[in-house]
């Protein structure tokens, strides 16, 4: 199993304790390894080199050094983007996913993520995810699987 | 490192097996690629991630500063959204 995480996942790893709280209980039960794009990778430090004082963003460089927490994965990036042209035209018209979503989604894929880790119910990452068949974490809301099902309906019909 | 390919391996094994006994290692060769190490000693066992340790350090951090770096964060994502939907996205 490979865990793919959005940066919506990976910042609170380096912030905010109190929202960190679920995120630690489902890593430290089998200790799983996070795997970390370079999209995500940028965008998380993106946030944390805001307050360099804090120590999260050499932190986080450390963490993705060591590769044993997380796992920075080579990703096939035009192999990501045809992935991410696919997704769109399956699902463009049933889900309606940003650009960002769709290449979010598209690189988990692409480095053979099985699951797919996201806190954003802003967008339309986690539907997305699930409706190209990444378990998705935390647990799809109704509404969500309920565009999961009509987006795998229709794309199928 | 002396280096080995399929071939010498299958055709010296024994005293491929002897150099290792002696400490000897081998990088693998197949089609003139490296594909592998033969060496006496055991890789070193894959660590496992410590999270504990991890939300430990979580813990000593400054509470208000991480907050307002994750409030950030959320605002970046909402101009994002606020973008995508003037671009007909997310209904």
């Amino acid at each position: 199993m490979r865990f793919a995480a959005d940066s919506s996942v990976l910042i609170r790893l380096y912030l905010d304790e109190a929202e960190a709280e679920p995120i630690s209980r489902f890593l430290a039960e089998d200790a799983k390894v996070i795997s970390v794009s370079d999209l995500a990778r940028v965008e998380v430090l993106n946030v944390l080199l805001r307050d360099p004082g804090l120590g999260a963003a050499a932190k986080f460089g450390d963490d993705l050094a060591e590769g044993v927490r997380l796992r920075l994965e080579s990703v096939d990036w035009p192999d990501a983007f045809q992935q991410a042209e696919s997704l769109a035209r399956r699902f463009a018209r049933t889900l309606r996913p940003g650009g960002h979503d769709l290449v979010l989604v598209a690189a988990a894929v692409a480095m053979g993520a099985t699951w797919f880790l996201s806190f954003d119910r802003n967008s339309r990452q986690r539907p997305l995810a699930g409706a190209a068949g990444l378990r998705v974490w935390p647990p799809l809301d109704k509404d969500e699987k309920g565009f999961v099902k009509r987006a795998t309906q229709q794309a199928a019909g | 490192m002396k280096t080995l390919t399929m071939r010498d391996l299958s055709r010296k094994t024994a005293s491929v097996l002897d150099a290792l006994e002696r400490g000897e290692a081998f990088e693998l060769h197949r089609n003139g690629k490296a594909v592998g190490y033969l060496t006496h000693t055991a890789p070193p066992p894959e660590r496992k991630p410590d999270w504990k340790a991890h939300f430990d350090w979580l813990k000593r951090q400054p509470k208000g500063r991480g907050k307002s770096l994750l409030a950030e964060f959320e605002d970046d994502r909402r101009r994002l959204r606020a973008r995508e939907r003037a671009m007909g996205n997310l209904p």
